[in-house]
């Protein structure tokens, strides 16, 4: 029962909205606009199913000392003491909570994402050789590119922004367009199984 | 020889600290270079160059954490005070909940620029859960997706929000993202209710959406902080705005990183042809 209830579900709504994209009529309409609602207030018990879950997680690890425990404590701590910010300082500009935000999480987060430019830098002077015809037309196109992008390469052709922006509208479109094609098949195809009760992962336990 | 061998083994900390001053210089000097402006983001300005001011809204989710914000927030920033200079009504909102702060403190310093009046030259709505239920929602009836701004002030207390009532009311949606929220978009919001969408992405992600540009599922695009740069040059060109910000600045950090790695696989390469030349060559290898 657990499993047949959730499965008629998805084929018979799967069924009805794919039919219900095609009928403009009012009561259609009203249907698919009281679902979404229906979504909404599903959607929302999930976020806190999701934070129960993340805080079972760490408690769990630091209960049994696994492998860097004191760093789920530095999380429940932290998530901890924002939430409390929030919840007694409210949430607008100015407040002590938007404060942590603007100048402790926020530059942190930023500054991790910004360790990519080293290693890109670093694996770039390592592994970019030309040491096959493809690879020398992609780092040819590579530099046309980089230099195509930035104020530098106009002044020293005008033409290296103008291939750049060809490189990105025909090679690359062409290439992105193929792959967008194939993901577009693979994703009808996957929710047609999930819908026929082939594709069952969803369901929790593995397919 | 000995040293063409070497410049093809440089200690990977050498090569950090030359990015770290190739990136450090050019923000503390102050080189003002004109930007190319690619058709993508000349699309975006001249979609809002084309709405009505005080009549109908933009509307600008800020789809980002704050581990994008060095590449978005300036595209935030200069596309808000795009709108507020020609007096374009702006609903702000986010698909991120971290993004809703970024998208407060990025509407507060623009309209504190313009003088705006928050509920009547903006709308901050704020994040909603919910992906493309949400976008779907907004299709429908806007005031069903947001009942109250982001500040809790009832839909119907807002007067800018009188005559808005779905993608039919606001010309131009565009998204800041730093995810394939770009496709949920394009997909829900401009081919189930026609809505004009741009998009704003990382230098990264901005190849993933040319074919949308192309079909005109995307009416413009800025990529990464040369879209930014390229705005903020439309601004300071058209009189919109009498200084170009810090996209334009980082550009030339961005310009001498860019050059540094060109350089430094152009070392790599003649020191790995030197050093193959040498070396016998190997059936099969």
């Amino acid at each position: 029962m657990k499993r047949t209830i959730p499965l008629a579900l998805v084929l018979i709504l799967g069924i009805v909205f794919m039919i219900q994209y095609f009928i403009p009529s009012r009561a259609s309409q009203q249907f698919f606009d009281q679902t979404l609602q229906w979504e909404i207030v599903i959607g929302i018990p999930a976020i806190a199913i999701a934070v129960d879950s993340l805080v079972r997680h760490h408690i769990l690890k630091i209960r049994q000392r696994k492998k860097d425990w004191p760093y789920s404590l530095v999380y429940l701590g932290s998530a901890l003491g924002m939430a409390l910010v929030g919840i007694i300082g409210g949430i607008r500009q100015g407040s002590l909570f938007m404060k942590l935000f603007t100048y402790a999480m926020a530059p942190m987060q930023a500054t991790v994402f910004a360790l990519l430019a080293y290693y890109m830098a670093s694996a770039a002077y390592r592994s970019f050789r030309a040491r096959r015809a493809e690879a020398t037309v992609l780092l040819l196109s590579a530099f046309v590119l980089m230099l195509g992008l930035i104020p530098l390469g106009a002044s020293l052709w005008k033409g290296l922004p103008v291939i750049g922006e060809w490189l990105m509208l025909v090679p690359n479109m062409a290439s992105k367009r193929a792959i967008m094609f194939g993901v577009g098949i693979g994703m009808a195809a996957t929710n047609l199984k999930i819908m026929l009760g082939i594709e069952r992962n969803w369901l929790g336990g593995g397919g | 020889m000995k040293i063409i061998e070497k410049m093809g083994r440089l200690d990977r900390r050498l090569v950090y600290l030359l990015l770290t001053v190739a990136v450090i210089i050019p923000l503390v000097m102050s080189l003002d270079v004109r930007t190319h402006v690619d058709r993508s983001t000349l699309g975006l300005f001249q979609a809002i160059e084309r709405i009505e001011p005080n009549n109908k809204a933009v509307m600008i989710s800020f789809d980002y954490s704050p581990d994008m914000s060095a590449e978005l927030d300036p595209m935030g920033l200069a596309v808000l005070r795009h709108c507020f200079a020609r007096n374009v009504r702006v609903i702000v909102m986010s698909m991120y909940i971290q993004g809703a702060a970024l998208a407060e403190r990025a509407v507060a310093q623009a309209a504190s620029e313009f003088h705006k009046r928050p509920g009547v030259d903006y709308v901050m709505m704020g994040y909603r859960p919910g992906g493309a239920v949400i976008i779907m929602n907004i299709g429908e009836n806007i005031r069903k997706a947001f009942p109250a701004d982001y500040y809790g002030t009832p839909f119907d207390s807002l007067p800018m929000m009188k005559n808005i009532r779905n993608y039919q009311d606001i010309p131009v949606v565009l998204t800041l993202a730093s995810s394939g929220v770009v496709g949920t978009w394009v997909i829900y919001a401009g081919t189930r209710y026609k809505a004009n969408v741009a998009s704003g992405v990382t230098a990264v992600m901005a190849p993933d959406y040319y074919p949308f540009l192309q079909t005109g599922q995307l009416l413009g695009q800025l990529s990464g902080m040369k879209g930014a740069a390229e705005y903020e040059q439309l601004l300071v060109d058209k009189g919109y705005y009498d200084k170009k910000g810090l996209a334009s600045r980082s550009m030339n950090a961005i310009s001498s990183a860019h050059i540094l790695i060109i350089v430094l696989i152009l070392i790599g390469n003649i020191a790995y042809f030197a050093v193959k030349d040498r070396k016998p060559k190997r059936e099969g290898t």
